[in-house]
């Protein structure tokens, strides 16, 4: 596969759907853009609907506990809708284990990536000291 | 005029009125005011006119309002302005004045010890009427309330009157009647739901609503022995709000139960959080249209 160059990321057969910068403020925004570019990328309108939870609990993680601010792109990929979501924070402890069970009723947060990995199909996460990446992958169904 | 009260607050005498720009808000409270009529055993006359008197009873069923029984026994009568205000044609404050204080004198009559009357007034602003009779008339009714044995809720949409008609009714009530807000904004909207009691959510709730969602749900809580959530028009809910509900759902006691009715993506939701596996609360999907 070809390198992305982060500020162009396509390449021949990515389709780019969305490329945003978020903060806290632009939760809202964020998920609207989601929803209106969705089709793009070849998702049906329940699978948009799982893309826009999925898209916003990721930067919701990214405002609450990766630095306050992150990036989320959208693109369409041999056949895959990806959903990334990249942040400056610090980085998860268990990265490879984080929302894989899902969290005790009796725990007041900490379900959004366990959310995530019920609705997409594949999940993604690198996570260091300088950031973590999480990437959801929705396969398209052919129309 | 004072702030706005609760519905259930209303005492006998009193001439409330309602503005609303939310058709559900204004279902809830006409909701609440039937049933707390009802309880004391007064008659209701519901004047409707943007709902229908059959679709209105079929609300007030759906919001916990048994009207079946009381509507065949006569306890509560459902009209429109055409066989009201608007009979005969022509319209003046005077014969609006007459309708009530003989359906007052029919409750009496009828051993009823009160009369509630909830009036749609969007009727007013047809051609055939005139809102300066209107005007006449919310200023002269004052003498029907003297001695107790009325209450009224008038209602009047925001979309439907003028600016200064709305200013005007205001002032010509003694009292104003609103739902308890907890959080409004163009995306949010968290309010007291009177009938059945509880909640009601309306727009898009993330965790930046989460405070204004606990605090509504605290107070159901406290105040409501089955608390009723109504998320029917929530379009979306995240992980973290979900989590309020479930945390509410799980320490609620044995005995006591929450019923919460959404649809689409926020069933979906409250099902992966586990709120639809908790013992205490029962999801119910909102069918039709949002």
């Amino acid at each position: 596969m070809a390198t992305r160059d982060s500020d162009h990321a396509t390449t021949a057969g990515q389709v780019l759907a969305l490329d945003q910068p978020f903060d806290q403020r632009g939760l809202l925004s964020l998920r609207a853009a989601v929803a209106a570019h969705a089709s793009r990328v070849g998702l049906s309108h329940d699978r948009v609907d799982e893309l826009v939870v999925i898209a916003h609990e990721l930067a919701s993680n990214a405002v609450r506990h990766g630095g306050g601010a992150g990036r989320l792109r959208l693109w369409s990929e041999d056949g895959q809708a990806r959903c990334e979501v990249s942040d400056d924070g610090p980085g998860m402890t268990d990265p490879a284990r984080a929302g894989l069970e899902r969290a005790p009723l009796s725990a007041t947060d900490g379900r959004g990536l366990w959310i995530v990995r019920q609705l997409a199909d594949d999940v993604e996460v690198r996570s260091g000291p300088d950031g973590t990446v999480v990437t959801a992958i929705l396969t398209v169904t052919p129309r | 005029m004072t702030t706005p009260t609760s519905v259930e607050a209303l005492a006998p005498g009193d001439h409330a009125c309602l503005t609303f720009s939310d058709g559900e808000e204004r279902l809830d409270i006409v909701a609440a005011f039937v049933r707390d009529g009802l309880g004391l055993g007064q008659k209701v006359v519901c004047f409707t006119e943007s709902v229908p008197p059959d679709r209105l009873a079929h609300e007030l069923t759906d919001r916990g309002v048994a009207v079946d029984d009381p509507l065949r026994n006569g306890q509560v009568c459902m009209r429109t302005s055409d066989e009201s205000w608007l009979a005969g044609g022509s319209l003046t404050a005077a014969k609006m004045i007459d309708v009530l204080a003989s359906q007052l004198d029919l409750a009496g009559t009828e051993g009823y010890p009160g009369l509630r009357v909830t009036a749609d007034m969007c009727w007013a602003t047809r051609p055939v009427a005139a809102v300066d009779q209107l005007v006449v008339f919310e200023s002269e009714v004052g003498r029907l309330f003297a001695d107790g044995r009325l209450t009224a809720i008038c209602q009047y949409d925001r979309e439907s009157f003028d600016a200064v008609t709305l200013a005007f009714a205001a002032k010509a009530h003694n009292i104003a009647v609103a739902a308890t807000v907890y959080h409004e904004d163009p995306v949010l909207r968290v309010c007291r739901q009177h009938s059945p009691p509880g909640v009601r959510v309306a727009g898009e709730l993330d965790y930046s609503g989460m405070d204004p969602f606990s605090r509504a749900l605290g107070e159901a809580v406290r105040l409501d022995r089955t608390i009723h959530v109504n998320l029917a028009h929530l379009r979306f809910i995240d992980a973290s709000a979900a989590g309020v509900l479930l945390q509410v759902g799980q320490t609620l006691p044995e005995e006591r139960s929450m019923v919460v009715v959404c649809r689409g993506l926020v069933h979906k939701m409250l099902r992966l959080v586990g709120v639809s596996d908790l013992p205490q609360v029962r999801v119910v999907v909102a069918h039709g249209d949002p």
